[in-house]
């Protein structure tokens, strides 16, 4: 990275310092004279190597290469100028003998920016060098947004960085004492410390499947945040989808308890499978049914699912969603509630993140981050899926969640 | 099955917990709060246990640290090491099998699973 010299950005306005390169002292002084006339600072210098020293001792805004330097000289010079990376932008103008002009065109291929030939004409001259100082401060104003730009990347680099860990620490911090909540529990629920009364063994139950949920949240976050970083990794596998609602129905059971709910899972048990990460479809579902709960007082959750051949891409909103594969077979798993049921106008918003209703506008606060649609959405169309939701059919209360997820081809049957 | 394991775990609960659910199997345990204090006792200890049980993110020296100081020494190069880790990763992974460990299980981690690999570990031993 060209650091910008400190002279020239410290003071913008100075006026432009021009190096003029002249071995014949009544040019070189002729010449200063003018460009003083113009308010430029000049430095004058009597040879080819003193200009590379003085270039790189303090980088002038323009070089003018003139007398006593042989045409070919004066290239080298410009070339050796031209290729110092560590160098900022200077133009230079080459000032050459009518004799040597057959050589300007290789030079202007070598690095000069412009060439005079003598005898010099002081308007014309005056106007080359306005020119490329003008070039040269856009040139410079062009390197100083680019390196604005660099820095900006890399502090967003670093915030990512940052992001990263911040991720990794709550996941540890919440995971760590969850870990011995569940294993304690668990160790009471099996008995191992001794039996349990019926009544005992339901608030176990219910604390466990509680710090269960807390723990499926945790994972939320951190896959949120891995689809957002484009750093998930999934698991395909042909999965059935009975046992993974089953599985979803157990974890969310406890949530039910002091509602007049029922559960009911229609998946049959020899529905095809579907390509996917069990362990990721299983929280999905859990999260539509967590869903339900939350905005269902009373009445069924039912789980069922068809075929159909595509993902319903059509029911998404616009630029979001999965287009359907041609040829794919798709599974439309459906969790209908009698509840509340979701406006038309914010069907759209619920899968945003930290988007959260209000049921029948009662104020009534609902708990959750608003976390567990917007995992849905992410991971349902990671799998080559889609997720909405419709009124509950023929007039019944209630919303329709649909997820679509592609069938496996035939012969593609579920591993053991 | 029998066998003395090392678990070295800085969360108490979840250490007893697990020297619950070992003993219960049949195993005798020695806990550390992390690999400092691992590392101390494994050379100051006159019988070796058969397997090292540690989380990863503790004080002091954490479990990376720890399987370096196992490898690093020749007594107990050749120690079965399982991790049970809050947070997981490629990254990690790849840094705890560079130790040779024998499994990376993710917390929380259920008792049929701790129990299934602790016993594969020792089986792999004798």
């Amino acid at each position: 990275m060209n650091e910008l010299p400190v002279d020239r950005t410290a003071v913008p306005t100075a006026a432009p310092r021009i190096l003029v390169v002249d071995d014949n002292q009544d040019s070189l002084s002729l010449l200063t004279a003018l460009l003083h006339e113009q308010r430029y600072r000049t430095q004058a210098v009597a040879s080819g190597a003193e200009a590379l020293t003085a270039v790189v001792a303090h980088p002038p805004d323009l070089i003018l290469l003139a007398g006593g330097l042989p045409a070919l000289d004066g290239q080298d010079v410009a070339r050796r100028i031209k290729s110092a990376h560590d160098l900022p932008f200077i133009p230079i103008i080459q000032v050459t003998a009518p004799s040597e002009l057959h050589e300007t065109s290789a030079g202007l291929d070598q690095g000069a920016d412009d060439y005079l030939s003598r005898p010099l004409v002081a308007g014309e001259l005056l106007a080359r060098v306005r020119a490329l100082l003008r070039l040269k401060a856009a040139q410079d104003a062009l390197h100083s947004r680019h390196a604005e730009l660099q820095r900006l990347h890399e502090q967003l680099r670093a915030g990512e960085a940052y992001r990263e860990n911040l991720v990794q620490m709550i996941t540890h911090d919440l995971r760590g004492p969850l870990t011995g909540l569940l294993g304690a529990l668990e160790l009471i629920e099996d008995g191992s410390l001794g039996p349990l009364t019926a009544e005992q063994g339901d608030f176990v139950r219910q604390g466990l499947q509680n710090c269960q949920t807390l723990n499926d949240m945790v994972a939320d976050l951190l896959d949120v945040y891995r689809l957002e970083a484009g750093r998930l990794e999934l698991a395909r596998r042909p999965v059935a989808l009975r046992p993974l609602a089953d599985q979803a129905c157990v974890q969310v059971g406890a949530a039910l308890a002091g509602k007049k709910l029922l559960l009911h899972n229609h998946i049959p048990a020899d529905f095809p499978p579907v390509i996917g990460d069990s362990g990721k479809l299983v929280r999905v579902l859990a999260n539509l049914l967590n869903n339900a709960f939350k905005y269902t007082e009373r009445g069924t959750i039912t789980l069922q699912v068809l075929v159909q051949p595509d993902n319903g891409y059509s029911h998404t909103v616009a630029d979001e969603g999965q287009p359907s594969l041609p040829g794919r077979q798709y599974a439309i798993i459906q969790v209908q509630d009698t509840g509340v049921g979701i406006p038309a106008e914010v069907r759209a918003l619920i899968f945003r993140k930290f988007y959260r209703g209000e049921p029948g506008g009662s104020g009534r606060r609902i708990r959750g981050a608003g976390l567990g649609l917007y995992f849905a959405r992410h991971m349902i169309e990671a799998h080559g899926g889609n997720i909405w939701v419709e009124s509950a059919p023929s007039g019944a209360p209630g919303s329709l969640f649909c997820v679509s997820l592609p069938l496996a081809a035939a012969g593609q049957g579920e591993e053991a | 099955m029998t066998g003395h394991i090392l678990v070295v775990e800085d969360d108490p609960l979840w250490l007893g917990v697990v020297e619950r659910r070992l003993t219960k199997a049949g195993y005798t345990v020695e806990s550390a709060r992390n690999g400092r204090v691992a590392l101390q006792w494994l050379a100051d200890t006159p019988a070796l246990p058969a397997l090292v049980l540690t989380d990863l993110l503790m004080p002091e020296a954490d479990g990376l640290d720890l399987c370096a100081g196992v490898r690093g020494n020749s007594h107990t190069a050749h120690l079965p090491i399982i991790i049970m880790s809050a947070i997981d990763g490629v990254d990690l992974r790849a840094r705890a099998a560079a130790f040779g460990v024998f499994r990376y299980l993710t917390k929380p981690v259920p008792a049929v699973e701790l129990l299934l690999t602790v016993d594969a570990a020792m089986a792999s031993t004798s």
